[in-house]
């Protein structure tokens, strides 16, 4: 009797174990949202945090978290390509690489001016700067092979087939292009032209390229209207065009899962995060929440709305997150002014 | 008793020292309470003479030197009082930047000043606007004895960085020449380790090359017996590139750098009659700041003009009343792009100050007041009121209240588009409460300074980014500064020889109070670059003409957002100097070397900007007497 006794209480010590081992997984890797915080100019406190879905906790200073030292001054951007996780870091010019999910420094690639995006294309990718160049990098070494002109200030990129488009926000100046670039002789073939400071762009389910134009702002002396424009890629034609407002400058644009709606707000100046179904007219958009939000980005996965807020823009900024029908969720402190979020593929 | 810190320290100097008031000097250093000053003697100004005034007060004061970079900007802060609220005086010319309020004291050469004198807190109703936390006192004083005396000399240390000076001096006794000029050039491309990067590597330090040239000539006329005209040329010519932050992978040739170009003209007078002494003096003060990042391209270049006319009357009574009066011109005026159109204001005061001094000397009570006028604005009545008094056998107690203010600079109020001209001056109440001990016997000397300070803020002035992320200063509302400054000095001197220890505590608290315009996250927090902790200790030892000296430094932690989420680490840094003289026929030899950071400690002022680890430093100079 004694014996069977002992025997079960090792099998369920045993299976308890197991047991124990099975209720406390790693993270899934398609479960975190990276912000990516600026900080302050000349600073160095530039930093990426870690949202984990799964289960609602924040890591702020991810990258510090897992290497014991910062990134640099001013984190511009991060994307994800090949297993790799590639933070353009703009005031340090360089772009750190890390292994992905484990975000472990994997080496640094130097050489830019001022660098603002990056995109992954077999082996090689594109870096806009800030000076109007287009950085090709060889990923295999990791060193640049070539460099191109584009508009002023090009800061998005956007893949589609073969050609990348990038919106020239205008970068020390002003400009009102996308550039079409080919990426088999990486030189710019086509030449768009949209409204003022297009500043952000995102691909519907059709393949149609939104563009968000959020023209000059009053302060300049010049104001310019703010716009929404469709691109069909196959010409490179304006197939739809709207005045958003003479006054509202709304810098980011987002699209629901189901591509039905666009979302637009976020910027300096603009109050709220709209919501417009698409086909009909920006003065039906639906406003979402009351507030000027730095930047947003939704999640291709939920549609819930993630709204960057960068606070008193020296200190610790803070993350909102929506459901698609605006009712706040979650809110979180962030490093210092949050400016975009990735999500994991 | 001044502040024991330096009084007491390394006593011998080549020069034998006439003691005579000063038209720049007097009203300083009769009206400051003596428990807020310290004084670095000559023979400290000529152990440093290769470096810039920011070396000796980070070394032997509790002003904290905020760098931008081993080479970059230096400002100083005193009493939490960040670098637009301590005063900079030259010669008791106030030399604070009317741009921006600050002072770059990394250009000031300490070879050019024979005299150097910190005063802490409570100096706006001597000093005027923009001396909250303090002053720095840079005066030269005339020495008119006979005789002709050439002094020159080198230094060459680490990372490519020398200095040549050469300063002349003739005179009678009525009449004194000197003539100084100083080059100092530093490659400054320094080792440092970049904790920053993946695997903490050894890096160099590019783009931190300095180059810069100071000229002064002070002639000094004695019209009659009680008559003294001095006259000062100043001009400081300098570049400076900006030193790459930590991590900046920038390969171009299109960096940033800076030119900061200075000239000052005075011209005084004064008479010293048995009772009553007068004095005039009348200054030109010109400086041109050029800066660039050509990568953008962003030029700012920025001239500002001041004219500055004083009169004083003292009136003195068997050295136990002191009666002073007096009334002040400044006329201000900046040219750049940077304003909409060039600013100029004229600012009017009127001050006056009493000391009475106890029977043998024993306390003394001090009184100063000052109303200004800045344009049509009249500033609020200032005042400051001090006792002094020896208590028992060797201790002294002293207390002391004050109002002081600051204006707005012209960046304040007219940088284009976003400055603001409706900005209030700051004011803030301060007051201060301390014991001193004092034991002075034999050999022995061994001297003890506790003070404590508290000072409130109104309207203090601070950018701030709005909803639109555009920088803008407003009126945010009090900050309250307050602290322990401890000053102990232990020396023995014998025939030959003297040793002993000098050592400064600033334990300093100066956060935001709570204000509807300020974010909450920043409420009750430390202003952001200053350290809540400083402490410096030197030993020191001399033997004959051997001298030998160590300073420990300890920084502490400095918080570099609003909301102290963000910090530099503190540090601890060593530097040890030996020094040799001696004679041959006319001549002195002096001959020095120097390891600073001896500890090779990697640390940080700026977040952005690396610090060298150890390096070091020859330097001999030779004088010529006749």
């Amino acid at each position: 009797m004694k014996k069977y006794f002992l025997y079960t209480c090792l099998s369920v010590l045993l299976f308890s174990v197991g047991c124990k081992k099975e209720n406390n997984p790693l993270p899934e890797i398609n479960s975190y949202a990276y912000i990516i915080n600026e900080g302050g100019y000349g600073f160095s406190n530039g930093s990426i945090s870690a949202y984990d879905k799964s289960t609602g906790i924040i890591h702020n200073d991810f990258f510090r978290e897992k290497n014991v030292r910062t990134i640099g001054d001013v984190v511009q951007s991060f994307s994800i390509y090949n297993n790799k996780g590639y933070i353009v870091v703009n005031n340090s010019n360089k772009i750190e690489v890390v292994s992905y999910p484990g975000f472990i420094s994997a080496g640094t690639i130097t050489g830019f001016e001022f660098p603002i995006s990056f995109l992954g294309i077999n082996t090689k990718a594109y870096v806009t700067q800030l000076d109007g160049s287009v950085k090709v990098l060889n990923l295999t070494n990791n060193s640049i092979s070539k460099t191109f002109s584009a508009g002023n200030g090009p800061d998005k990129m956007i893949l589609l087939n073969s050609v990348i488009f990038i919106n020239n926000k205008g970068g020390w100046g002003s400009d009102s292009t996308i550039s079409v670039v080919d990426t088999e002789n990486d030189s710019v073939i086509h030449t768009i032209t949209v409204g003022n400071k297009p500043s952000d762009m995102v691909l519907d389910k059709n393949n149609k390229l939104w563009v968000l134009c959020m023209g000059t702002l009053a302060w300049t002396g010049s104001e310019t209207p703010s716009e929404l424009i469709q691109i069909d890629p196959a010409d490179y034609s304006i197939s739809y065009r709207e005045k958003i407002s003479d006054t509202l400058h709304p810098e980011k644009i987002g699209i629901s899962s189901d591509g039905n709606y666009l979302y637009y707000g976020g910027g300096i100046s603009f109050n709220g995060i709209m919501k417009l179904q698409k086909g009909t007219l920006t003065s039906a958009a639906v406003k979402l929440t009351d507030k000027i939000w730095y930047a947003f980005n939704i999640d291709p996965k939920t549609d819930d709305i993630y709204a960057l807020d960068a606070g008193n823009w020296s200190s610790r900024g803070s993350m909102y997150i929506y459901s698609a029908d605006g009712t706040e969720l979650k809110s979180f402190e962030t490093g210092i002014i949050p400016n975009g979020v990735v999500f994991t593929p | 008793m001044c502040l024991p810190v330096l009084c007491a320290a390394q006593s011998y100097t080549d020069t034998v020292m006439i003691n005579e008031l000063t038209v720049t000097g007097s009203r300083y250093s009769i009206f400051s309470p003596e428990h807020t000053i310290q004084k670095i003697d000559k023979a400290k100004l000529e152990q440093h003479s290769s470096d810039n005034i920011d070396a000796l007060l980070t070394l032997y004061t509790p002003g904290y030197c905020n760098m931008s970079g081993y080479s970059g900007t230096t400002t100083i802060s005193l009493r939490g009082g960040t670098s637009s609220r301590t005063a900079v005086l030259w010669n008791g010319l106030n030399i604070q930047s009317v741009t921006d309020g600050g002072s770059d004291i990394s250009l000031l050469a300490a070879m050019l000043s024979d005299e150097m004198i910190i005063t802490y807190g409570n100096s706006s109703a001597l000093a005027g606007s923009g001396a909250i936390g303090g002053a720095i006192h840079l005066n030269n004083n005339p020495e008119f004895k006979k005789g002709l005396s050439l002094k020159i000399s080198e230094s060459l240390g680490s990372f490519m960085n020398y200095s040549k000076g050469i300063s002349f001096t003739s005179g009678n006794t009525k009449y004194y020449s000197n003539t100084r000029f100083i080059y100092h050039y530093g490659k400054n491309n320094f080792p440092f380790i970049n904790k920053n990067e993946f695997g903490s590597p050894t890096e160099r330090q590019k783009n931190a090359e300095t180059e810069q040239y100071s000229f002064l000539q002070h002639n000094s006329f004695r019209i009659r017996k009680n008559q003294v005209a001095n006259i000062y040329m100043l001009f400081n010519d300098s570049f400076k590139n900006e030193p790459l932050k930590i991590g900046d992978k920038t390969i171009s040739g299109n960096l940033p750098y800076m030119k900061n170009r200075y000239y000052r003209f005075c011209g005084e007078w004064k008479r010293i009659d048995k009772k009553m002494e007068y004095a005039m003096r009348s200054a030109l003060l010109y400086n041109n700041l050029y800066y660039t990042i050509p990568s953008i391209p962003l030029i700012s270049d920025i001239t500002a003009i001041s004219s500055v006319n004083e009169a004083t009357v003292l009136f003195s009574h068997k050295n136990r009343l002191f009666i002073n009066s007096g009334i002040n011109n400044t006329y201000e005026k900046a040219l750049t792009e940077n304003y909409l159109s060039p600013p100029h204001r004229n600012r009017t005061a009127l001050f006056g100050s009493a000391k009475m001094v106890s029977e043998k000397a024993k306390g003394n009570m001090i009184v100063n007041i000052r109303e200004e006028l800045t344009g049509d604005n009249l500033s609020p009545f200032i005042f400051s009121v001090f006792l002094e008094k020896d208590i028992l056998k060797y201790f002294s107690f002293h207390t002391g209240l004050s109002q002081n203010y600051r204006v707005p600079c012209f960046n304040d109020l007219y940088w284009q588009d976003i400055g603001n001209p409706e900005l209030l001056p700051e004011q803030g109440l301060s007051e201060d409460v301390g014991i001193g001990y004092k034991y002075d016997v034999n050999n022995w000397k061994l001297e003890i300074t506790i003070n404590s300070y508290s000072s409130i803020i109104k309207d203090f002035i601070i950018w701030l980014p709005d909803s639109n992320n555009i920088w803008t200063p407003e009126n945010i509302g009090r900050v309250w500064a307050r602290g322990i400054e401890n000053f102990n000095t232990i020396t023995f001197s014998g025939a030959d020889f003297s040793s002993g220890i000098t050592n400064s505590v600033s334990l300093s608290e100066t956060t935001f109070m709570p204000s509807e315009k300020l974010s909450p996250k920043a409420e009750n927090k430390q202003i952001v670059y200053i350290p809540r902790i400083k402490n410096n200790t030197t030993l020191f030892f001399s033997f004959k003409d051997l001298y030998v000296s160590y300073t420990h430094i300890f920084i502490g932690k400095r918080f570099t957002t609003t909301d102290n989420e963000y910090f530099v680490n503190s540090y601890n840094t060593g530097n040890l100097d030996v020094s040799y003289k001696f004679k041959r026929d006319e001549y002195i030899f002096h001959c020095g070397a120097e390891i600073n950071n001896i500890m090779n400690t990697s640390y940080l002022i700026h977040p952005s900007y690396a610090m060298p680890l150890r390096n070091y430093k020859l330097k001999i100079s030779i004088l010529f007497n006749t």
